[in-house]
């Protein structure tokens, strides 16, 4: 049976994916989003990671930092098993699709 | 700061947003304040605030946005387009009420005309005389250049000199003119003109091409006297000759000699200082004939030349004032008798204005500018009261609007678009005032000795156009953003519930409209006082005696610089034959110089036996030739001696000063001296007169002497004349009758002494006349204003007095305190005139002596005629407070 087209777009397979190799911050996520051209304004970037928390995909939580004296908050994200479970499912879809589209090059040619 | 700024806009966030993407985005953006801000200080600091307050603003901004669900794109332009049309529907509904309302908008457009107006009027002088570049092509690239020696560092230079520095400078093609007056016409039709005599390529440096017929080139600076051609200017080509183009062709008689006009300039230049109005042109080879001098344009000392040049293409002012150097060392190599000490070549860029027009007309022009700022400032107070009023009587209709659901925005925009578009109107009638009264300026006959060839003629121009427009939108911002601002406040409910007090009507709205009042009592204060203490040290200068008898005295000057002296001696001695047969005359005489006008005759002399100062050989004194009746028609009284004989040539004598004697001979009797005149020999001491004032009244004592005009007959002089009858009369009769004595004698500025002594005042009576206008016209609209203050205020405190009555309140002591109300508003008014006015009269002392004293018994009356007036205006209104039936007022509540 072939997998399912994925509920999620390809920005948040970006996020959950960064996620999949461990927790980070926000602000370390959007940069990572900028790096490949999106340029997502930050309550944009944050109502999209709301969305991805309202959905069981992340979770979110505040971290206590100190920055010259000053006590600071960040929010921190790490994937959920509900999380992991979408990241895998994509990717295998886009994998499946990706060997369906090689096949077929490949048969047209002979 | 941050936090209180944070909390302001999370409060602008729509609550769904605030902790999912507010809160984060914030948080973030503090980390990034927080390392900025530590490594920051100063202006580093204040940047970084302000970015991070943007970004604050724009998060909230964006957060709005996404709980709205919609981008940007489609916004922007949908919300352009509401606004234009919401703009475009204003504007109509505006000029639709406008319409319906003509009293008030043509008061308001009124009111807005006579403070715009006049301040147009003074901007254009400004913008003609101070700030219009020079009417040629390009003329960035056109520099001027003068001569530099020891005394002057902006002089003017002789022929030989410019026709060096001419041929020594390659990257600039240079040019020279000179402004002179000249008479014009035949017979009767005879007038003073200006004339600028110029060299072949003047025209070429400047870029001018002709309306009609041709300019002067190069052909008409060949030989000296043998080029007798002139071009008009446009403006008295149009005035002269009617614009006929059959005038080109045609001769001008210039001092008699006839010069054919073979072109006209093109229309609007009138020559390259803005204040001159030049009626012709003439070629700088024919001096002689525009201006007789007996000199030749080949004399090195002979300097009387401004010089005007294009930078070529490629050269610079560095390299012009390098070439310039050379040229000027050079010159002062081969002429050391000329030039011993220093000279040199300044060049700088051209500007229209030349820095003795600037000295003058900027503290004149800078006064009477602010004098119209100060009408513009009552104004906008006026119509802020007016406005203020409005406001008061339409709240009940914008209630309802208001709860209806017009938006609060909505209000204050459609007041603000009524207020700039009266503006606009008030503007362009404004334009139309200037226009108009410049034009009746430009028709005043000025006074030539002092003013000589100034115009008053003024341009309209992008620069006038846009200073209109500007002016119009800043008083309407001005005098329409109190009232809009108020307007977005009014409370529906209040005034829906109840017809009294609301905050469009309310206090505040009173208390804007007397702080509008009281504006425009001080400003009318300050105005009248200033036109009022130049007015009184103008008289107070007329009545200082200069030390003769000015009454009864005439003067008119004649011109025989042509002639040679015995032509001279003789059309003299015939002219003076003839003014004394006229039966009104007691006595008559000429002089080469009037006292008390400006110019100053100087000349070296020795006295044997006296030791000069500084080891130099001779002194220079301030003189005057006249002849023998000279000072019995002025009135100056012998103290010793007595005036020489009309024939009494030998031995030559002299008239001296009683400072000169005590100066010159502290010890000994003056009469009988011996005084050597440098280059003219011995003379003796005739006689000693009273001193008198030569220049201005107060001046210092001056030795002062008078040589005999039977020595060497005057080419220019004045004739005195002593009349027993009204002096102005007697001297309109003999104007005629001196030039018929013959056709060379053609009398000019012919006027009475009083008239005279009139002319070096003529700017300070100008600011006099500004002042007292501009502060009248603040007075009426004060009293206006005034009323409409006490009116409305009347209107809405009706149920108040309604009830003050209903207890046993008179209406007279109603309209007591009603008036009293109005009498305080004034008086505090006056109170802060007063005191602006007494700091600030001493910037009246630069226009005449005596003004710059603050005055009480100016400001005063003035005070008290405001007062009066005020009590006028506020009569009406507190007659009808005191009218105000009881029942009425209660059950009209």
């Amino acid at each position: 049976m072939s997998p399912k087209l994925p509920p999620i777009t390809h920005l948040q397979f970006l996020v959950l994916e960064a996620l999949s190799v461990d927790e980070q911050a926000g602000r370390e996520l959007r940069a990572l989003l900028s790096s490949v051209g999106v340029r997502n304004s930050s309550p944009a970037f944050y109502q999209m990671m709301a969305r991805l928390e309202e959905a069981g995909l992340v979770e979110g939580w505040y971290e206590q930092k100190i920055l010259a004296g000053q006590t600071l908050k960040e929010r921190r994200y790490r994937l959920t098993r509900t999380g992991l479970r979408a990241v895998s499912d994509t990717r295998a879809f886009y994998l499946e699709r990706l060997g369906s589209v090689r096949l077929t090059r490949r048969g047209s040619h002979a | 700061m941050p936090d209180r700024w944070t909390g302001l806009c999370r409060r602008l966030v729509p609550d769904s947003l605030r902790e999912r993407a507010f809160d984060p985005a914030v948080a973030d953006l503090r980390q990034e304040w927080m390392s900025h801000a530590a490594a920051g200080r100063g202006v580093a600091l204040a940047v970084a605030r302000l970015r991070y307050g943007l970004r604050l603003v724009a998060i909230a901004v964006e957060c709005r946005r996404l709980a709205m669900n919609v981008s940007w794109a489609t916004v922007l332009p949908e919300r352009r387009e509401r606004r234009v049309t919401m703009w475009a529907r204003d504007l109509r509904r505006t000029l639709r009420m406008l319409g319906r309302q003509p009293l008030f908008t043509a008061a308001a457009i009124a009111t807005l005309a006579l403070g715009t107006g006049a301040n147009l009027t003074i901007f254009s002088f400004v913008n003609t005389f101070l700030l219009a570049p020079l009417p040629a092509r390009d003329p960035a690239s056109l520099v001027r250049v003068y001569g530099v020696d020891d005394r002057n560092d902006r002089d003017v230079v002789s022929y030989p000199n410019f026709v060096d520095g001419r041929k020594g400078v390659t990257g600039l093609d240079l040019s020279a003119h000179a402004v002179v007056s000249a008479r014009v016409g035949t017979g009767d039709a005879i007038d003073v003109r200006t004339v600028e005599l110029v060299t072949g390529n003047y025209f070429r440096v400047l870029g001018l091409a002709p309306a009609s017929g041709r300019l002067l080139d190069e052909r008409d600076e060949v030989t000296e006297g043998a080029h007798p051609v002139a071009v008009l200017s446009h403006g008295y080509w149009r005035s002269r000759f009617a614009g006929q183009v059959s005038a080109i062709g045609q001769k001008l008689y210039v001092n008699g000699v006839p010069f054919e006009i073979v072109g006209i300039t093109p229309p609007g230049y009138r020559g390259t200082f803005s204040a001159h109005a030049v009626d012709f042109w003439a070629p700088l080879m024919m001096h002689e004939s525009v201006r007789p001098s007996g000199r030749s344009l080949s004399r090195r000392g002979w300097g009387w030349l401004s010089m005007i040049g294009r930078l070529q293409p490629g050269a610079d002012l560095a390299s012009v004032r390098h070439e310039l150097g050379l040229a000027a060392a050079d010159i002062q190599k081969r002429y050391p008798n000329s030039f011993p000490s220093k000279f040199d070549f300044a060049v700088t860029p051209a500007s229209a204005v030349n820095e003795a027009d600037r000295e003058v007309m900027t503290p004149v022009l800078a006064m009477v500018f602010g004098f119209t700022v100060l009408l513009m400032i009552v104004t906008c107070a006026n119509l802020a009261g007016v406005m203020q009023a409005r406001l008061a009587a339409r709240r009940r209709e914008m209630a309802i609007r208001l709860s209806l659901g017009a938006g609060r925005g909505r209000l204050a925009s459609e007041w603000l678009t009524e207020c700039l578009c009266l503006a606009v109107l008030g503007g362009l009638a404004g334009l139309i005032v200037a226009r108009l009264t410049g034009a009746g300026l430009a028709r005043i006959p000025l006074p030539l000795q002092i003013l000589g060839d100034l115009s008053f003629e003024t341009a309209l121009d992008w620069r006038m156009v846009a200073y209109a427009a500007a002016l119009s939108v800043a008083s309407g911002l001005v005098f329409g953003l109190a009232p809009a601002w108020r307007a977005g406040r009014v409370q529906a409910f209040p005034l829906l519930k109840d017809a009294g007090g609301t905050v469009a009507g309310g206090r505040r709205g009173s208390r804007l409209r007397k702080v509008a009042v009281l504006v425009q009592v001080t400003v009318s204060i300050v105005l009248l006082t200033a036109a009022g203490l130049l007015g009184a040290a103008l008289v107070r200068q007329h009545g200082l005696t200069p030390g003769f008898q000015t009454d009864g005295l005439g003067i008119s000057s004649f011109n025989l610089q042509r002639e040679t002296p015995d032509v001279r001696r003789d059309l003299t001695d015939r002219l003076l034959e003839r003014v004394r047969r006229h039966p009104a005359v007691a006595s008559a005489d000429i002089s080469t110089s009037v006292p008390l006008n400006i110019g100053r005759d100087r000349m070296g002399i020795a006295i044997p036996g006296y030791v000069i100062p500084n080891g130099r050989r001779s002194v220079s004194i301030d003189f005057n030739m006249v002849g023998p009746d000279f000072f019995q028609t002025l009135g100056i009284g012998f103290v010793d001696g007595q005036s020489w004989s009309p024939r009494d040539l030998a031995p030559a004598a002299l008239v001296v000063n009683e400072t000169f004697a005590r100066r010159f001979w502290p010890d000994k009797r003056a009469v009988g001296q011996p005084v050597e005149i440098i280059g003219r020999g011995m003379v003796t001491v005739a006689g000693v007169v009273r001193d008198h004032a030569y220049y201005e009244i107060g001046e210092t004592p001056m030795p002062f002497m008078y040589i005999p005009t039977a020595l060497q007959p005057p080419g220019s002089f004045v004739v005195h004349v002593r009349t027993k009858q009204d002096v102005a009369a007697v001297m309109k009769e003999l104007k005629p009758q001196m030039a018929a004595v013959d056709p060379r004698l053609a009398p000019y500025d012919v006027m009475t002494f009083d008239e005279l002594r009139r002319v070096p005042l003529f700017p300070a009576r100008m600011v006099m006349w500004a002042a007292a206008a501009f502060g009248l016209i603040a007075l009426m609209l004060t009293a206006v204003g005034l009323y409409g203050v006490v009116s409305t205020s009347v209107a809405q405190r009706s149920r108040e007095f309604g009830v003050r009555m209903a207890l046993g309140a008179r209406p007279a002591d109603i309209q007591r305190g009603v008036l009293r109300e109005a009498g305080a508003l004034v008086l505090l008014g006056a109170a802060a005139g007063i005191a602006t006015a007494y700091f600030g009269a001493r910037g009246l002392e630069s226009m005449v002596a005596g003004a710059g004293t603050f005055n009480a018994a100016v400001s005063l009356p003035i005070a008290l005629v405001l007062g009066l007036l005020s009590i006028l205006a506020a009569w009406a209104p507190a007659a009808r407070a005191a009218a105000v039936d009881p029942v009425v007022a209660l059950k009209g509540s």
